[in-house]
């Protein structure tokens, strides 16, 4: 049987549950105020790359360029920000890169249908490797003030940067649901000939989407950036693991065609939860990383299996009722 | 009569092309041959053909997808050249394809207005699509499908009578519906014709592309038959006579091609008790002996290959047993199987059949690799030649051994994978419409070859769509329809084109 939408989000949100408890119960800590704002505010970095993602994902393509971006586009303000160049102008000029990024990954997907794995992988490394350029492989950090009081102030106790994550949650939401591309970009990922014949060009929806999701990465390179007060040609590669394992876990289907922006920013959550966890009880990110590979793996194979099952069900031939007879 | 007819297509002619998509003119085999076609007003016609006989092609040309190289069409009197089918939706020529044109995990109103979503302030007015596709479905008669569910959750009926919906909200006047029962349920089919009826009436013409003789009478208005890209005829309503269309539809002679040598031995070598293709389907049993040609007859879909795969191990089947020289073949795998000497040859020779960016000698060995390279390593030489073998016996024409199998013609293809396939040494083949596609002299080479399997014992199933073929090269001939066999015909004499037909289109014996 396969979980229907309803279903599915049932137990997304029952595995948020249960990590919080779980982590509540055993570590220590894990549900103090003080931990808890961290926790969301980690989740922030995660959740605003899964926008991004979970249109890609949605159109059948993969965005592995999402740690290069992040990391390209903290350098870039911090190289800027070290240069003099106001708060504003550097955040711009960061954002306006990072949607540079996604178009060239973009074109490459959309026009010379270059495999999306491929293009974003390759993207992704070269961002990577100019990162480490900017400053010879060593970081910028002693930000201005206002630059550093986006990642870590909070207004009305709850992080700036959740305030953030919920404009770029809410901008998805309305994309996806309210505006025409965004049905388009369900129809792409669902049967992309249906959009040709009556004449969509759905080109111009991949670098669209790929182009936001660029944006996405950005943002959520500019914020980290701002959080940890230091941009490291390193920090954003975590990011590229967990943006998509917060969109599987989300029950983006890697198929295509089905996710919701929503269930995406839950899996961030648990992500960053289950991170913070392992943080609190001193395991290393080596393990980490492990165990959320493991964890990815799980929820796709669970996926994957209910899939395989539903469909070798469904019938070819129309039943001749006098069949078999000579 | 009065009435003009409101589309009419003229002397529509598309040549067969080269592996470039190059029209090649001087040819004299085209896939359409100054094809005349004309709609009324609210009628429905029907249009038959068997398989690889145009119809497709023909409504290809009217929907817009693919171009026509010589010909016009006109509607009310006008010529018209849609470029793509979103041209020809907009000039109210509608194309229903036998496979699912909407998108599943998308609403029924988002799939009917996709591309022409109804925007208030630059939000999409989901009530307003939704209200619309209600009434559009409303008018239909159609009550019993919700505007917001998802299509994937729709019956296939139900998901037609959307494709219909969508097609009626371009206003489109023609409806072109290939095949439009042959997934649906007897229930679903009434309600099908039902809202044929209804828009019939409402002045809809429809042409409809359909193998089944029961439906002619029910729905058919008019009925014109294509054979071989030529257009044979038209029949009115009260003319539509079985005989008649069968007579319509066959016609082509069997040529000297056919001289086979082979004697047909008398120990089966497979053997198919019960099996089933689907869980609903009737059983199927069926034997083929030592040096026999068995051919299967019947259309595209009706569970021939589907038949030929689960036999091969490809495909799941719900129960039955298959034996092999006396022993019952347990668990069926395409790797074992070959191991065995069962070996088939698919349909699809581009993406099933060969590797095309491997060369000549590469495609030949790969399916023999285990019995010439047992332990492990790989010798050139020896690939080289049993290649070299294969192309001289099958008289290949390629400039080296190593020339990419892409780069070859057709016929030429097919011959490597004959090869490949005889390179394992089977006592059983399983030929799939081994002669697609390719043109007379590497047919009757290939017919030659396959007369030679057969006189050494092999025994050889061959699927085929192509008549004269089925009937020149079968020893005995089963016939499929619905996923099951309809008849076993097993005397020379009743091997007649419109004998088979008449089973394939559901005469009953």
């Amino acid at each position: 049987m396969r979980l229907s939408k309803r279903q599915s989000s049932i137990v997304t949100a029952a595995a948020v549950i249960a990590v919080f408890l779980i982590g509540g119960a055993f570590v220590p800590n894990f549900l103090k105020p003080a931990n808890f704002l961290n926790v969301i505010r980690q989740c922030s970095i995660i959740a605003i790359c899964a926008v991004g993602v979970t249109q890609v994902i949605v159109i059948q393509g993969i965005d592995l360029s999402v740690g290069g971006n992040v990391t390209f586009c903290g350098m870039l303000a911090g190289l800027l920000l070290g240069r003099g160049v106001p708060v504003p102008a550097a955040i711009l000029c960061a954002l306006v890169c990072g949607v540079v990024i996604g178009l060239i990954s973009g074109s490459l997907y959309a026009y010379l249908e270059v495999p999306a794995f491929v293009a974003t992988l390759v993207v992704g490394q070269i961002t990577q490797g100019l990162a480490y350029l900017f400053n010879n492989g060593r970081s910028f950090g002693g930000f201005p003030k206002s630059y550093v009081f986006l990642g870590n102030g909070s207004f009305l106790g709850i992080p700036i940067s959740d305030y953030i994550m919920i404009v770029f949650v809410a901008a998805g939401i309305f994309v996806t649901t309210m505006l025409p591309i965004g049905t388009r970009i369900y129809g792409l990922g669902g049967n992309e000939q249906v959009l040709k014949n009556v004449g969509i060009d759905t080109a111009k929806i991949k670098l669209f989407v790929f182009a936001a999701s660029g944006f996405c990465a950005a943002s959520a390179g500019v914020l980290l950036a701002a959080q940890l007060d230091t941009a490291h040609p390193t920090q954003g590669e975590p990011y590229q693991l967990d943006a998509i394992a917060a969109c599987i876990i989300g029950g983006v289907s890697m198929s295509g065609g089905e996710g919701k922006v929503i269930m995406s920013m839950v899996g961030a959550l648990i992500i960053g939860s289950i991170r913070n966890i392992l943080n609190l009880l001193a395991v290393h990110s080596f393990y980490q990383n492990i165990l959320v590979g493991v964890i990815i793996i799980a929820v796709v194979a669970v996926s994957m299996f209910s899939r395989l099952r539903s469909e070798s069900k469904t019938a070819q031939f129309t039943v001749v009722e006098n069949g078999g007879g000579r | 009569m009065a009435e003009k007819p409101i589309l009419e297509m003229r002397g529509i002619t598309k040549y067969i092309f080269d592996s470039y998509g190059v029209a090649i003119r001087n040819s004299t085999v085209r896939i359409l041959d100054k094809v005349d076609f004309d709609l009324n007003r609210g009628e429905v016609h029907i249009l038959v053909g068997e398989n690889g006989a145009g119809k497709s092609t023909l409504m290809k040309v009217l929907g817009g997808l693919i171009p026509p190289d010589e010909g016009e069409v006109l509607l009310d009197g006008k010529v018209i050249r849609p470029k793509n089918a979103k041209e020809a939706l907009e000039a109210g020529i509608g194309f229903i394809h036998q496979e699912l044109n909407l998108c599943g995990n998308l609403s029924v109103s988002d799939n009917i207005f996709m591309g022409r979503e109804i925007v208030r302030r630059g939000v999409k007015d989901k009530s307003a699509m939704r209200a619309k596709s209600a009434q559009l479905l409303d008018e239909m008669g159609v009550t019993n499908i919700p505007p917001e569910t998802l299509v994937k959750d729709l019956s296939t009926a139900q998901q037609q009578i959307v494709e219909i919906a969508k097609v009626l909200s371009y206003d489109c006047r023609i409806i072109i519906m290939d095949e439009p029962t042959s997934s649906l349920t007897q229930r679903e089919i009434d309600i099908l014709f039902a809202l044929i009826d209804k828009l019939r009436a409402q002045g809809v013409s429809i042409i409809y592309i359909s193998h089944r003789l029961e439906e002619f009478e029910r729905v058919g208005d008019r009925l014109s038959v294509l054979r071989d890209g030529q257009s044979i005829g038209t029949l009115e309503r009260r003319d539509f006579d079985v005989d008649t269309i069968v007579a319509m539809m066959v016609g082509r002679t069997l040529g000297a091609m056919y001289e086979n040598r082979h004697v047909p031995g008398h120990e089966p070598v497979l053997e198919v008790r019960n099996l089933r293709l689907e869980e609903k389907t009737a059983p199927i049993s069926m034997h083929i002996n030592a040096g026999e040609i068995v051919g299967m007859g019947g259309l595209v879909g009706a569970g021939r290959t589907e038949l030929a795969k689960s036999v091969f191990g490809y495909r799941k089947c719900f129960g039955g047993e298959v034996f092999y020289q006396g022993r019952q073949l347990k668990t069926l795998n395409p790797a074992d199987l070959i191991r065995h000497g069962i070996v088939y040859l698919t349909e699809d020779r581009k993406s099933e059949g060969l590797v095309l960016d491997m060369d000549v000698a590469q495609n030949i060995s790969l399916a023999s690799l285990f019995r010439m390279f047992p332990r492990f390593f790989m010798f050139g030489g020896k690939e080289r030649e049993l290649a070299e073998k294969t192309v001289s016996q099958l008289n290949v024409v390629c400039n080296s051994l190593s020339q990419l199998v892409r780069t070859l013609s057709g016929g030429n293809q097919q011959k490597i994978i004959l090869g490949k396939c005889l390179a394992t040494n089977p006592r059983l083949l399983i030929l799939d419409e081994p002669t697609r596609g390719i043109d007379v002299g590497a047919k009757a080479e290939i017919y030659r070859m396959i007369d030679q399997i057969a006189e050494s014992g092999v025994a050889v199933m061959m699927i085929s769509s192509d008549m004269p073929e089925l009937i020149g090269m079968s020893d005995r001939i089963y016939v499929m329809r619905g996923g099951a066999i309809v008849a076993e015909i097993q005397d020379k004499a009743d091997m007649t084109q419109e004998n088979i037909l008449a089973y394939t289109i559901g005469k009953n014996a």
